[in-house]
């Protein structure tokens, strides 16, 4: 009952202010934040007793929702440790920038569509958690991106904004295609679409491998839009158009990591095919390090942030497909606190600033000085410095991708590891040290933005040590993937830890000696590396000049013949035609006459007889 | 053979109500009749209460005539809600009717107690009565606003038609008999079991069919439907649409599945062909009618082309998708002839012209035409597009694909001419903007019948599994 109320809280909230409350702006934030606060408050239960009862039985509760003889289709819940891990991330850091988004959104005309909008992802994305089954994942995945699109989309008056938020849209599709294709051939292997059954029918065998390689493939596409991963990455970035909190809730904490979640959530399947697990490695791994290189070379404060986040969900998918689950969702848990508190911080200071240009900010530290703390914890567990939250976390990622002997990845990951460090050194003396290149009169939030800032500080330092490798029960009681039979281990292993703080301290190093000092504009301009960096590799020309005019514009021009000649001249003009043409006859038979109508019948009659000369 | 009345109280109920609507009707005063079609739904009322109460008593009385099984109960709940939803219409309606106005409510429950009998109908000869009862009534009806030329000219076309059809199907019956030496159903179904289909046996399904197609208003007796919709009183409109096509569909589904189920591979081309035609048909012939009215009518036919294809299927999912259909149609058609019938007290024409900006003169017509016509055409998640998928559904998997691909391309067409009515609705703007008022009553009745289109479309789960286990009992041997 809990779940069912927990779900259908924020769709109550959002109808509401919708339809009711749309005129009182304060009222509809009220609204919004107590509904979200209030799910928080009823997932706790759940959580206290998952502590209490670590290998707890998955509890489902369900309706049939279709049924027919062939198909079954239910709607229903699920609580396993998974889903309630998600569910207080969702909650917890949802609650806090609900909180924090009424002071930043303050004063803006589209205030209480602002908050039925948060509302309804917030409702999508309970959907996705607690889903039992594909269809309604499946569903919910849609709602995600519907969502997301009205919320990226919020100044949509922005040319800017309603592109960015028609790219992520679309862009997101492409993966769905794949995704429900994915679905499609589970179902045709398996005969079901509940999670729980389907993991039955995997573990008793059977499936031929090749069925389970195409599953898993396709269903990664679903990941891979979601998660923003490469190839379909690039609307990620183009999506900070929206309004900050924005992005801390669906492009940090939650829609993101619903792809990663997707992938714990099916892991068995990968389990089984080590082939498409060495792909979801690789291609997380490649996103990772793309996306590091590129925020390099990023002046715009969101954008670094956003780019760190790729790299981080790169981070995570690598760690899936290397078969750390225990690894990806302990990241995936740190990243949501302190992702989400690097960008409410960013948040706070354009709020100060009026820009998003960290080279026309400096010395800001000065002026905002909560919101410049609280940006560095954030940054030191970005940057993965011990004893903060992303050390713990990073670490066990390159651990489990050292024992799992995939070198060449662990090589990546440690590069990461430094570049990250790296750029988040230069995203912290650019924006709050340095010489002042601000105009104006910056002043602090109010605490209704600051105060949500220090808590998710407070996560962000010490959530690390849920994770200790030496104590039981910790995080990898609760949350185990196939592969560690059922207890997660967290693995420590002190060359890993070692090599990662000494580059993680290089990297800050670098970053101290090029930055740390009175800057106009980045030091390393000029440089051809950075160059390609700062123009993201070229990946939206790469899109818009050759898949976009070249093969998509192909194909349009195909689709376009064949909509004139097919479509619009034999389909509608013809059925114009047949219509006009019925349209005459019927008035030919239509006479209005009886005799007429007698006629037809039994013409009708025996034009029947003639057809199937009683059968 | 004993003669159990519990099994028919329901009906007895109904015609005792029937006639208090006469009796009081004749201790009334002249003037308005209103409450006594608050007696008529009363009476329905006390009839569903009692169904629900015996739903477990089943049985074969009146000497094999009347069945009592789940089907019939389905069935005759439907068809008390549908006379419920139309005396209630009537009432709203009442102001055009000059003469006889209780008797227009006494007809109605009657026509209701004939469908419930047509329900149960066991046997050729109680199928023929019964089919014979509805039909006077309904003949009686349709001509009942006697100023109207076009009302009496619908009246008496429907009733020369009608007997044309029915003496094909009293024909198709003889040739039945004469193969088989029985009226009873299952007893028909005995004899034909294992023998070769030639002669009286293919002449008799093929006459029967056809002659039953009038009631449904399909290829190739469908010819009077457009000029009886257009003419009728539009509570009788709606009355055809959702009563006389359910009842025409409960008598299908018993002859060819109870009857003559054990012949299917002979007779499901035969059907296949008439859907299909059927359905292009109706869904062409719709795209260029000016009155609403008329092409509901051609929309009527069409739908009759989609539930065929449950009767080609011959399955149990194909006889749950009907009445998954049946019901969602019922809302379908309450909601939009019920707006219809506000719309023409206020503004007195039913022309798709007078419909433009209605959005902007009441947002409440405007959102029952929406959801009701959008449910007719099959859009999720409306109650309609479930119903189609079922049946779409129950022909491809008994391998009819090129039925399926009609039914989809027909589903398109349905697209086309109700998104013209719906894009003048709401994207035109209206010549005069004078609101139309709806009184709060009628506002809560439109409410209740869209909520349960919206309801049956996004959570049919329950309803599905109740309409398939009744649809089990006809092919259970």
């Amino acid at each position: 009952m809990t779940t069912w109320l927990i779900l259908f809280i924020p769709l109550i909230s959002a109808v509401l202010i919708t339809f009711v409350t749309r005129r009182q702006k304060d009222l509809s934030s009220y609204i919004s934040i107590g509904a979200v606060v209030f799910c928080f408050i009823l997932s706790i239960d759940p959580i206290l007793n998952l502590l209490k009862h670590p290998h707890m039985e998955p509890i489902q509760q369900s309706f049939s929702w279709i049924n027919i003889p062939g198909l079954h289709v239910e709607m229903g819940t699920l609580l396993d440790p998974l889903s309630i891990l998600m569910l207080f991330v969702v909650t917890f850091v949802g609650s806090l920038i609900h909180i924090y988004s009424r002071g930043y959104m303050h004063g803006d005309p589209g205030f209480s569509r602002f908050f039925a909008c948060l509302s309804l992802f917030i409702f999508s994305m309970f959907g996705i958690v607690l889903s039992n089954n594909f269809i309604q994942i499946f569903i919910f995945w849609e709602l995600v991106g519907l969502s997301s699109y009205l919320l990226i989309g919020y100044y949509f008056e922005k040319p800017s904004a309603s592109d960015a938020s028609k790219k992520a849209f679309l862009v997101n599709r492409i993966g769905d295609f794949g995704f429900i294709l994915g679905i499609f051939v589970l179902f045709q292997a398996t005969g079901t679409f509940n999670f729980i059954e389907i993991n039955h029918i995997l573990e008793k065998g059977g499936i031929p491998d090749s069925t389970l390689y195409l599953a898993a493939l396709l269903i990664f596409c679903g990941a891979v839009g979601k998660s923003a991963q490469f190839p379909l990455h690039v609307w990620l970035p183009d999506a900070m158009e929206g309004p900050t909190p924005v992005s801390a809730l669906i492009h940090a904490a939650t829609m993101v990591a619903a792809g990663v979640y997707l992938l714990a959530r099916t892991a068995l399947l990968y389990h089984l095919s080590p082939d498409a697990m060495e792909v979801v490695a690789y291609i997380g791994g490649f996103t990772a390090l793309l996306a590091a290189v590129i925020a390099v070379a990023q002046n715009d404060i969101k954008r670094v942030v956003a780019y760190s986040t790729l790299s981080s969900l790169g981070y995570m998918v690598m760690a899936m497909g290397v078969g750390g689950m225990t690894a990806g969702m302990f990241y995936l848990t740190t990243h949501a606190f302190f992702k989400a508190l690097l960008f409410l911080a960013a948040g706070s200071v354009i709020h100060a600033f009026h820009t998003q240009n960290i080279w026309e900010m400096g010395s800001a530290f000065k002026k905002v000085k909560t919101t410049g703390a609280t940006f560095i914890l954030g940054s030191l567990a970005m940057a993965g410095v011990f004893p903060f939250s992303g050390f713990w976390s990073k670490d066990e990622i390159l651990t489990a991708t050292f024992t799992s002997h995939h070198y060449f990845l662990f090589a990546i990951g440690i590069l990461v590891a430094f570049i990250s460090a790296f750029f988040m050194t230069r995203l912290v003396f650019v924006t709050f040290f340095g010489n002042e290149r601000y105009h104006g009169h910056p002043h602090e939030s109010p605490p209704v933005m600051t105060v949500p800032l220090i808590i998710l500080a407070v996560f962000a330092v010490l959530s690390g040590f849920a994770g200790l490798p030496w104590f039981e029960p910790n995080f990898g009681t609760y949350i185990a993937g196939p592969s560690h039979g059922g207890h997660g281990e967290h693995g420590f292993n002190f060359f890993v830890a070692g090599l990662s703080t000494v580059v993680v301290l290089a990297g800050i190093a670098l970053g101290y000696i090029i930055y740390c000092r009175e800057l106009t504009k980045d030091p390393l301009e000029g440089n051809v590396l950075y160059k390609l960096a700062h123009n993201k590799f070229y990946f939206d020309e790469f899109y818009d000049n050759f898949i976009v005019a070249k093969i998509y514009n192909g194909i349009a021009t195909i689709c376009n013949f064949a909509e004139v000649n097919i479509i619009i001249h034999l389909f509608v003009n013809g059925f114009a035609y047949l219509t006009r043409e019925s349209g005459k006859i019927l008035r030919l038979t239509t006479t209005g006459k009886l005799q007429h109508y007698t006629l037809i019948m039994v013409a009708g009659v025996v034009a029947l007889f003639l057809l199937f000369g009683a059968l | 053979m004993d003669v159990n009345i519990e099994l028919f109280l329901p009906e007895i109920i109904v015609t005792i109500f029937a006639f208090a609507i006469m009796a009081a009707d004749l201790l009334m005063a002249s003037g308005e009749r209103k409450s006594l079609a608050r007696i008529g739904i009363i009476g329905s009322l006390i009839a569903v209460i009692i169904i629900a109460i015996n739903s477990e008593i089943r049985g074969i009385t009146l000497f094999g005539f009347f069945v009592q099984d789940s089907v019939a109960v389905f069935f005759k709940v439907l068809f008390l809600l549908t006379g419920m939803l139309i005396l209630y219409m009537a009432q709203e309606y009442e102001e055009k009717i000059k003469q006889f106005k209780g008797e227009f409510y006494m007809l109605i429950l009657f026509a209701v107690l004939a469908m419930m009998f047509l329900a149960s109908s066991n046997d050729f000869i109680s199928l023929y009565v019964s089919l014979e009862f509805l039909a006077v009534t309904l003949y009686i009806l349709a001509c009942y606003t006697k100023e109207e030329s076009a009302s009496v000219e619908a009246g008496l076309k429907y009733l020369v038609t009608g007997a044309l059809a029915s003496g094909f199907l009293l024909y198709g019956i003889t040739y039945l008999y004469g193969a088989t030496g029985s009226t009873e159903f299952s007893q028909i179904a005995n004899v034909i079991n294992g023998k070769d289909v030639s002669g009286f046996l293919a002449i008799g399904l093929m006459l029967v069919v056809i002659g039953l197609t009038f009631k449904i208003a399909s290829i190739p007796f469908h010819v009077w439907a457009p000029d009886i919709y257009q003419g009728a009183p539009t509570p009788i409109t709606a009355f055809l649409a959702a009563g006389s096509k359910a009842a025409g569909f409960v008598i299908l589904m018993r002859v060819m599945f109870t009857a003559l189920g054990s012949i299917r591979p002979h007779w499901v081309f035969f059907i296949s062909v008439i859907s299909a035609l059927t359905l292009l048909f109706g869904n062409l012939a719709a795209m260029p009618q000016k009155n609403i009215k008329r092409m509901l009518a051609y929309a009527s036919i069409g739908s009759a082309g989609y539930l065929l294809m449950g009767i080609a299927a011959a399955s149990q999912l194909g006889s749950g998708a009907i009445m998954f259909y049946l019901f969602t149609y019922l809302f379908a058609i309450a909601g939009v002839f019920l707006a219809i019938v506000i719309f023409y007290n206020s503004e007195g024409s039913d022309g798709i012209d007078a419909y433009t900006g209605l959005s902007r003169r009441s947002p409440i017509l405007a959102a029952t035409l929406f959801i009701g016509l959008l449910s007719l055409a099959g859009v999720p998640p409306l109650g309609g597009f479930i119903a189609k998928l079922y049946l779409i559904a129950a022909v491809v998997k008994e391998g009819l694909l090129w039925l399926a691909v009609v039914g989809v391309l027909m589903a398109i067409a349905a697209m086309y001419y109700f998104l013209l009515v719906i894009k003048r609705i709401y994207l035109w703007q209206p010549k005069i903007d004078t609101p139309i008022k709806v009184s709060l009553i009628n506002k809560a009745l439109l409410y209740g019948i869209n909520t349960s289109t919206l309801v049956l479309g996004i959570y049919p789960g329950p309803f599905t599994e109740w309409v398939m286990r009744i649809a089990n009992v006809l092919f259970l041997k």
